[in-house]
C-alpha cells in the first residue's frame, strides 16, 4: 500500500507536534511518525507506583503576550487552544554555591529580582538593573522579529533595537563585564546558565538576554500533569484536525530525489510518499543516517553539522519519597546547586563520572504542583548535565551500578546542601542517563540540548542562514537541534514555524 | 539605554563579522559523516526492541510446569543484561492467533553473560490459553520472538532494607530464583527470608534449587515452603502465608522490605494479611501474574470497535475479561507488554464507552484519563467500546 500526505513530520516531540498542529490546522493532509510509543519526545511523563515523575520540564516562562518571542503558553493556551492547565511555580530558583557559602531564594518579578541581587551585593543595583534592562530590550526585539518575521527589516531594527545589533555578536560576560556587573551579582544572575549548556564565557548574550528576562518578568508556569499533559493536547488536536499520528513507527529512511524528498520507508518497510517533510529528527540523523541514498546529501550540510559542538545530555535521578515537602524542609521549587558559579569550570565538569564540583538543577515538583503525588509524599528530580562521552566506557554489565553510584553523589549533595535527609524516604527511585535519553527519544547519542548557541551559531545567525542552508527544497526541521535552539519554548515555536514555511512553499 | 560593548561601529563589525564567522566555520569544517552515537548503541546494546531466541533445553520442573532455556539464535550473539527480577514478553502464535505474555526470568545476569542463556519457567493448568500451548508445542529448537526484558520488580540499592522478605505464590517462584541466587552470588549485605506458598509437594519448583542454597547460605537465607494442599509433607508449613506464620520467621518487621509475586488471588489475600503490619508502601513491592482481579464478575457480552483509518472491526468482549484478551481473540495482535497495568505498553484511545478498572493497577497518566487513553490490559468493558489501538513494534519491524 503506497500512501501519500501532503505532509510527513518525521518525530512527535514538541516541535514535530507543533509542526503536525498547524499543518493539520490549515487543512493538510498530515502524517505523524513516531517511533516511541508515546507522544512528545522529552516532554512526556512516566508512572511507578503512586507517583507520575516529569521527564524533562523545571518550567516554561509565562510571557503574558503571545505577541513576544517567548510567549509560548500563551500560543498554546489562546492560539492553538490546547486544554492544558498551568500550575505557576512561586520563585525564580534558590542558589547555594556550597564553596562560596551563598544560600539565597531568587524571586521573579524584575523589581524584587534585582533587590535581592543588591541585599546580597551592596552596591550591585545600577549596572544590574541596566543589564536587566537590556535584557528586556534583546527581547522586546524579539518580539519584533516575529511580529515581522516574513520580512525584516533591519534598518527598522537597528533604529528602534540597536542594542540587539550591538551585542549580537557578544557573550553573556562580555556584556557583563561591559556593564561592571560584580563577580558575586554574577553569582546570582547566571544559574539558569544550565538550561542553554553553554558557559557564559562563550554562550550569545542574545539568547541568554531573551532566556532570563522571560523567566524573571513573567514568572513560569509547568503543566498540572506533567508535560505529557502538553503533548496529549497537542495530539487531541492534530486527531482533530484530520491529522494522522502513527505510533511505534519507525523511520528507517527518507528518500529523495533530485534534491527533493519524496517520502520515507519505515522500519517495517513500508513506502509512504509526502509533498514536504518536516523533521523533528536532528540534521545530524538526517543527514548522517536517514537521507537515501547518502550521496544525495550535499557536503555543505555535513559541514554544518561537523563546524557545530553538539550539546550535553543529562544525568536526572527521579525520587517519589514518602515524606511530604514540608517535612523533608523542602520550601523552594527549583534548586540550583554548584560549588560556585564559574560557569566555564562548570562546564568542564560536566560529565565526570565521579560527580566531583558539578552543578545539579533540581526540582521539588509539589512545591508548584502540590497535588502531583498523594498527601505526605514528595516528587524530587535531581538533575546534572552529562557529556555522553563520559558513558561511553560504561558497559552494559556495570551500567546500573553506575547509574547507582551517580544518583548516590546526586543525593549526597542535594542533602548536604539543602541540609536535609531523603535517601530514608525513597519509595520509587529511577535513574535516567544519557543511553536512556537516547533509548526512548532516539536523539543523537542521547544529547538533551541542541547545538550549542555560541553568538556565530545563535538564534540570530542561525535565523538569517536559514534559506542559504535549506539543503533539499521540501524538508525543515523543528525541535533543539532547529534554528531556534533547544528548549520546550524554543521547540513548540520552531515547529509551528517550520510549519508555517512549508505551508507557504505549498501553498498553504 | 544605549549599550555597546566594544564601540558603536565595533559591534556593528562584529554583528556583520560573526554571520561571516559562520560561514568560513562552516567551510573549514569536514565533511565527513558522524559515527552513529555510542549512547544510541549502548541503548540497543541494553533495551533492543526485540529478540529472537531459540529454545535450547526443556526441562520438566513439576507435573505442571517447565522450564525453557533460551539462546540467541545467532552463534555468539550476546543476550541483553537484566536486573534480576525482571520478565520477557515472549511472543507466538497459539492456534493461529498470534499472542505474547510476560514471564519471568527465572535464570540469574550471571547466567545470561557471554553467550549465556535465559530461563523462563512456564506453568499451565486447562484454564489457561498461552501456558497449556506452550507446555505442549515448544520443543528445543523453537524460535520465539521476544521483547528485551523489562519490569521493575528487582532490588533497588537505593530503598532496600538489608533483609528482604520474598513471599511466592505458584510460578511467582521464579523472579525470586533469580533475585536470591544472583544476590547471594555477591558479596552483598542482603540475606533473604523466602515463603512460598504451593499447593502441594510435587507443584514445588526449584526445590532441589532452593534447598542447596539454604545448605550453602545458611546466614543469608532462610526458606520455607507453605504447603496448602491436604497433605503437607514434614518440614512444611501447612496452610496459608498468614501474618502469624510471617511473624514466626520474621523478628523485625519493621526493618525488611517485603517483596510478593503470585497469582493475583493471593496478592489480594496478603493484602490483607499484612495490613496489621503498617507497612509503608516503600517496604513493600509486588509483581502480579496475570490479570487484575474484578471485585464482581458479571457475565454481560459487549462489543468492541477498532477503528484503523477507514477500516472499523467490531468484536466480542466479555464483562469478566480484560479489553486485551478481547483484541486478542480476535486476532489484532496488539501491543502489551506486563499486563497488570503497570508498563503503559498497550496505551490506546478510547473514543466511545465506559470501561472500569480495579483499584490500584491503572498505572495510567493523568494526562492519559484527561485526554481519552486507556491501557486495555487492566481495563474490563462496561458498555460497547469504540477504539483505535496502536501498531504493534514486535510487528512492526519485519518479520
Amino acid at each position: 500500500m503506497n500512501e501519500s500526505y501532503d505532509i510527513i513530520v518525521l518525530g512527535s516531540g514538541l516541535g514535530g507536534l507543533a509542526a503536525a498542529f498547524e499543518a493539520s490546522r490549515a487543512g493538510k493532509k498530515v502524517l505523524l511518525l513516531e517511533q516511541h510509543n508515546l507522544p512528545g519526545g522529552f516532554a512526556t511523563s512516566f508512572v511507578r507506583g503512586r507517583f507520575e515523575f516529569e521527564p524533562s520540564l523545571h518550567e516554561m516562562p509565562n510571557i503574558p503576550s503571545i505577541e513576544e518571542a517567548s510567549g509560548v503558553v500563551r500560543y498554546l493556551l489562546d492560539d492553538a487552544g490546547l486544554n492544558i492547565d498551568f500550575e505557576t511555580i512561586p520563585d525564580a530558583y534558590r542558589v547555594i554555591l556550597t564553596r562560596g557559602g551563598v544560600d539565597v531564594r531568587m524571586p521573579f518579578g524584575v523589581g524584587a529580582f534585582i533587590n535581592t541581587i543588591e541585599k546580597q551585593v551592596p552596591g550591585s543595583r545600577e549596572p544590574v538593573t541596566a543589564y536587566m534592562e537590556l535584557c528586556r530590550d534583546i527581547q522586546e526585539a524579539f518580539g519584533y522579529l516575529s511580529r515581522n518575521e516574513k520580512k525584516v527589516d533591519y534598518r527598522e531594527l537597528m533604529r528602534r533595537h540597536g542594542n540587539f545589533i550591538r551585542t549580537g555578536a557578544a557573550t553573556a560576560d562580555e556584556v557583563a563585564d561591559r556593564l561592571k556587573v560584580p563577580p558575586a551579582a554574577r553569582d546570582l544572575l547566571y544559574p539558569y546558565w544550565c538550561y542553554l549548556g553553554v558557559p557564559t564565557n562563550r554562550l550569545s548574550f542574545t539568547i541568554w538576554a531573551a532566556l532570563l528576562n522571560s523567566y524573571i518578568s513573567g514568572g513560569a508556569v509547568i503543566p498540572r500533569h506533567r508535560s505529557h499533559e502538553i503533548s496529549s493536547a497537542f495530539v487531541e488536536k492534530i486527531l482533530e484536525h484530520g491529522g494522522r499520528l502513527r505510533f511505534n513507527t519507525q523511520v528507517a529512511r527518507i528518500n529523495t530525489r533530485s534534491g527533493r524528498v519524496v517520502g520515507v520507508t519505515t522500519a517495517a518497510g513500508e513506502e509512504i510518499h509526502c509533498g514536504a517533510l518536516i523533521s523533528n529528527a536532528s540534521p545530524t540523523l538526517v543527514f548522517n543516517s536517514l537521507i537515501h541514498p547518502s550521496t544525495e546529501v550535499p557536503p555543505a550540510a555535513r559541514k554544518n553539522i561537523n563546524a557545530r559542538k553538539h550539546g550535553f545530555s543529562l544525568v536526572v535521578v527521579y525520587l517519589g519519597l514518602d515524606a511530604g515537602p514540608e517535612e523533608l524542609g523542602l520550601q523552594d521549587y527549583s534548586y540550583f546547586i554548584a560549588p560556585h558559579m564559574d560557569t566555564r569550570a562548570l562546564y568542564e565538569n560536566i560529565g565526570n563520572l565521579e560527580c566531583r564540583d558539578i552543578m545539579q538543577a533540581s526540582v521539588c515538583l509539589n512545591v508548584a504542583n502540590p497535588a502531583c503525588s498523594p498527601p505526605g509524599t514528595t516528587i524530587l528530580a535531581l538533575t546534572a548535565g552529562f557529556r555522553s562521552e563520559a558513558w561511553a566506557a560504561v558497559r552494559p554489565s556495570n551500567y546500573v551500578k553506575t547509574k547507582e553510584q551517580v544518583a548516590r553523589k546526586l543525593i549526597d549533595q542535594f542533602e548536604k546542601a539543602v541540609g536535609t535527609s531523603i535517601l530514608p524516604h525513597i519509595e520509587e527511585v529511577e535513574v535516567a542517563a544519557p543511553a536512556t535519553f537516547a533509548r526512548y527519544t532516539g536523539a543523537y547519542d542521547g544529547i538533551v540540548y541542541g547545538y550549542e548557541p555560541e553568538p556565530w551559531d545563535s538564534i540570530v545567525p542561525r535565523a538569517m542562514a536559514e534559506e542559504k542552508e535549506h539543503y533539499f527544497e521540501n524538508l525543515r526541521f523543528c525541535g533543539g537541534f532547529s534554528y531556534r535552539c533547544h528548549g520546550y519554548g524554543s521547540s513548540i515555536l520552531s515547529g509551528k514555524s517550520a510549519a508555517e514555511k512549508t505551508l507557504a512553499r505549498t501553498g498553504g | 539605554m544605549v549599550v555597546t560593548v566594544k564601540g558603536k561601529t565595533r559591534d556593528l563589525l562584529r554583528f556583520i563579522f560573526h554571520l561571516r564567522k559562520r560561514n568560513r566555520l562552516f567551510k573549514k569544517a569536514p565533511a565527513a559523516k558522524v559515527s552513529p552515537g555510542p549512547m544510541n548503541i549502548l541503548a540497543q546494546e541494553l533495551h533492543p526492541l526485540f529478540l529472537e531466541l531459540k529454545v535450547t533445553q526443556v526441562r520438566q520442573e513439576t507435573p505442571l510446569s517447565k522450564t525453557f532455556r533460551l539462546a540467541a539464535t545467532e552463534e555468539g550473539k550476546k543476550l541483553p543484561c537484566f536486573r534480576a527480577g525482571q520478565y520477557l514478553v515472549v511472543e507466538d502464535r497459539v492456534e493461529g492467533t498470534p499472542v505474547s505474555r510476560p514471564f519471568s526470568l527465572s535464570s540469574t545476569p550471571d547466567e545470561a553473560a557471554d553467550g549465556g542463556y535465559y530461563d523462563i519457567t512456564v506453568k499451565g493448568d486447562e484454564s489457561g490459553f498461552f501456558a497449556p500451548w506452550a507446555l505442549s508445542t515448544w520443543k528445543t529448537g523453537k524460535i520465539l520472538r521476544c521483547t528485551g526484558p523489562a519490569g521493575n520488580f528487582y532490588i533497588e540499592p537505593l530503598r532496600e532494607a538489608d533483609h528482604l522478605v520474598c513471599l511466592a505464590g505458584g510460578s511467582g517462584i521464579t523472579p525470586f530464583r533469580s533475585i536470591i541466587k544472583d544476590s547471594l552470588s555477591r558479596n552483598e549485605a542482603y540475606r533473604f527470608t523466602l515463603l512460598y506458598g504451593i499447593p502441594s509437594e510435587e507443584e514445588m519448583i526449584f526445590r532441589q534449587e532452593l534447598q542447596e542454597l539454604r545448605r550453602l547460605n545458611p546466614d543469608r537465607f532462610t526458606f520455607v515452603p507453605v504447603c496448602s494442599g491436604e497433605q503437607a509433607p514434614e518440614g512444611m508449613e501447612k496452610g496459608f502465608i498468614t501474618a502469624d506464620l510471617i511473624r514466626r520467621y520474621v523478628s523485625d518487621i519493621g526493618g525488611v522490605s517485603f517483596f510478593f509475586c503470585g497469582p493475583p488471588a493471593m496478592g489480594k489475600h496478603l493484602e490483607e494479611e499484612l495490613k496489621v503490619f503498617h507497612l509503608a508502601p516503600r517496604r513493600s513491592r509486588r509483581e502480579h501474574y496475570g490479570n487484575p482481579p474484578l471485585e464482581s464478575q458479571g457475565e454481560a457480552e459487549y462489543s468492541v470497535t477498532v477503528i484503523s483509518g477507514e477500516d472499523r472491526k467490531t468484536m466480542a468482549a466479555r464483562e469478566d475479561e480484560t479489553v486485551l484478551i478481547a483484541l486478542e481473540r480476535a486476532g489484532l495482535n496488539p501491543p502489551a507488554m506486563c499486563r497488570s497495568g503497570e508498563c503503559g505498553w498497550c496505551r490506546s484511545r478510547l473514543l466511545e464507552g465506559e470501561i472500569r478498572v480495579p483499584d490500584g493497577v491503572s498505572g495510567l497518566r493523568r494526562g492519559d484519563e484527561k485526554f481519552g487513553w486507556f491501557h486495555p490490559c487492566s481495563s474490563y468493558p462496561r458498555s460497547d467500546l469504540v477504539m483505535e489501538v496502536p501498531e504493534n513494534p514486535l510487528k512492526n519491524t519485519g518479520e
